[in-house]
């Protein structure tokens, strides 16, 4: 499929020498993290932009190499922090996929329910930090937080830390769910839904968030797949792709769930999809956390986890889009090569057409709408 | 701007909220509790009553740990075990994953409840084996076990020193003195395994 890319012909739309680059980030408040845009600008207008990434490159697929696989899972908390559980999982089916092993009935459902929990964090946090972008300052942020904190208590409950939880493993979780846990994962899916309200109190009908938001950074579908963007950027644009229902992983081929979708592309509806994404995992939620049944967390595994040669990959559709893993093995007790598809990194090379033709203020907004965490992007 | 009213009758509705039900704490002087199992700054343990670290000085820890952070130096002593010369923690790189506790055959670390490690002088991050030595067992600590549940132990007989002293203390069960095949010790720690909830308090 051809499709035209909109790079700006700076030089036709101007006379030379009007034209300004201005250096965004890397050190910006508004950059979510180490990132760097050269932006060219005509007045206030951009004509075009360059993203700059790798200032928080830490070469995590190479030190997967010189470590064991389990050692391994601490790295992936550390790509998407705002979604580590998320970041566990694909790492962990990987490695089953390769070494062939059955995970347990609970596990799976403990599995389904702390990466619902974990989206519905991430989402908290895109749509606050995406509201304190265009200019809410911090109010609907810590309306966002205090319910994120409340999952990272449970998280806390389950796993004894909060960010770096390292929880999902090969062949399981790591520790069973206490039943305070379960009982506070029970609460907090009776009382999101009226969070949720709240926040499309505070920002969906609001008029000065609707003009910063509505018909800015329009993403057309044909370029959102050109440019491989997933997740709820895709989504928002009017492709209804979700890897959980395109190939479902795990047992979520048992859950009841919607795929919202939205069709004008901007960073208006992108927003929606994740408030409705919400509620869809909070339904996710409700019928795991009712079906979950008692057992095993762990599957029986040799002492010392050295899968024969081969390769794997596994994809699943974390917060930010889909994320997959691809490992390698050379019959040792350290991975031959791991690669990861982060979603935060295609989504961002989406960014620069994005931007042309909008002010120097919306690309704030339309950077925080894409939703990325610098750490999965430069890994 | 009906949108923006709505809006602000929320944040108004939670302004007079917050002065009886506030959502934060004021952290250093109140601090909220921390879950059983919390994973903070690794210790080892020792007896109460013997005075004796469990540690026997095997380094599975330190080759468990994804950092390297744990620093093991060890002679043999007269009766052909080892000894612990050395066992060092840089809190300054610990990233608390809780590999080195889980990995350890014999249960002789745990997570403590300990966070607030900062510290003056970058000396000071380095945790050597008096700071780290911390009285009580794993079985002392509430849900240990349950913290254990995914560990798969390997079914090593702990070292002959330190049962007894442990069990005169009411610390473990009368069935861990008997010292025979690592099947039958694997057999006792899973008798006493208890329901997850069924812990007192904390870890600390």
């Amino acid at each position: 499929m051809a499709v035209a890319i909109p790079f700006a012909a700076a030089e036709e739309r101007t006379r030379e020498g009007d034209l300004l680059t201005i250096n965004m980030g890397p050190q910006h408040p508004s950059t979510h993290g180490v990132f760097r845009m050269i932006l060219t600008i005509d007045g206030e207008t951009v004509v075009a932009a360059r993203p700059v990434m790798g200032y928080l490159h830490r070469s995590v697929e190479k030190l997967c190499e010189s470590r064991t696989y389990l050692q391994d899972v601490v790295f992936t908390d550390r790509l998407d922090y705002l979604a580590p559980m998320s970041t566990n999982l694909p790492y962990a089916l990987a490695l089953e996929k390769l070494a062939g092993i059955e995970v347990p009935e609970r596990a799976q459902y403990v599995r389904v329910i702390m990466c619902e929990l974990q989206r519905i964090a991430a989402h908290l946090v895109a749509i606050g930090t995406f509201a304190a972008d265009v200019g809410t300052f911090f109010t609907p942020l810590l309306y966002t937080f205090r319910e994120r904190e409340r999952i990272m208590d449970i998280y806390e409950m389950c796993c004894g830390a909060r960010l770096t939880v390292s929880y999902i493993r090969y062949g399981g979780v790591s520790r069973d769910v206490p039943e305070d846990g379960v009982q506070a994962i029970r609460e907090f899916v009776q009382i999101m839904p009226e969070r949720i309200d709240e926040y499309e109190r505070l920002l969906t009908n609001n008029e000065i968030f609707l003009a910063r938001t509505r018909n800015v950074g329009i993403l057309p579908p044909e370029l959102a797949i050109a440019y491989s963007v997933t997740g709820p950027v895709l989504r928002a644009s009017g492709v209804q792709y979700d890897v959980r229902r395109a190939e479902p992983y795990g047992i979520y081929d048992r859950f009841e769930f919607d795929i919202p979708v939205r069709y004008n592309g901007d960073c208006y509806d992108r927003y929606m999809v994740r408030i409705a994404e919400m509620r869809q995992s909070v339904r996710i939620l409700e019928q795991a956390i009712r079906d979950l049944p008692a057992g095993e967390i762990k599957a029986k595994l040799p002492r010392l986890f050295r899968p024969a040669r081969g390769s794997a990959y596994a994809r699943t559709e974390s917060p930010k889009g889909e994320l997959g893993f691809y490992v390698q093995a050379d019959g040792k007790v350290e991975p031959y090569r791991v690669h990861i598809r982060p979603p935060s990194f295609i989504n961002l090379t989406a960014l620069a057409p994005l931007l042309i033709g909008h002010k120097v203020a919306d690309v704030v907004v339309i950077l925080g709408s894409i939703d990325i965490v610098m750490g999965e992007v430069d890994r | 701007m009906s949108g923006i009213a709505n809006g602000m009758w929320t944040t108004l509705k939670h302004f007079f909220r917050a002065l009886s039900d506030p959502v934060t704490v004021q952290y250093p002087e109140q601090r909220l509790p921390l879950s059983i199992g919390f994973r903070g700054l690794p210790r080892l343990v020792y007896d109460l009553e013997s005075g004796d670290a469990r540690c026997v000085a095997c380094a599975i820890c330190a080759s468990a740990c994804p950092v390297g952070v744990i620093h093991i130096d060890s002679h043999r002593g007269a009766d052909g075990r080892k000894l612990l010369d050395r066992f060092d923690i840089e809190a300054g790189g610990c990233i608390y994953c809780g590999m080195c506790v889980e990995a350890c055959p014999f249960d002789a670390l745990t997570m403590t409840a300990g966070f607030e490690l900062a510290s003056y002088n970058r000396a000071d991050l380095l945790w050597p084996m008096d700071r780290l030595l911390v009285p009580g067992t794993p079985e002392n600590d509430a849900n240990m076990h349950w913290i254990m549940s995914g560990v798969e132990k390997m079914g090593k007989t702990p070292p002959s020193a330190w049962p007894g002293a442990a069990i005169d203390a009411g610390l473990m069960p009368e069935s861990a003195r008997k010292q025979p095949e690592p099947e039958v010790e694997a057999e006792a720690g899973e008798e006493e395994k208890v329901p997850a909830a069924a812990g007192s308090s904390g870890t600390e």
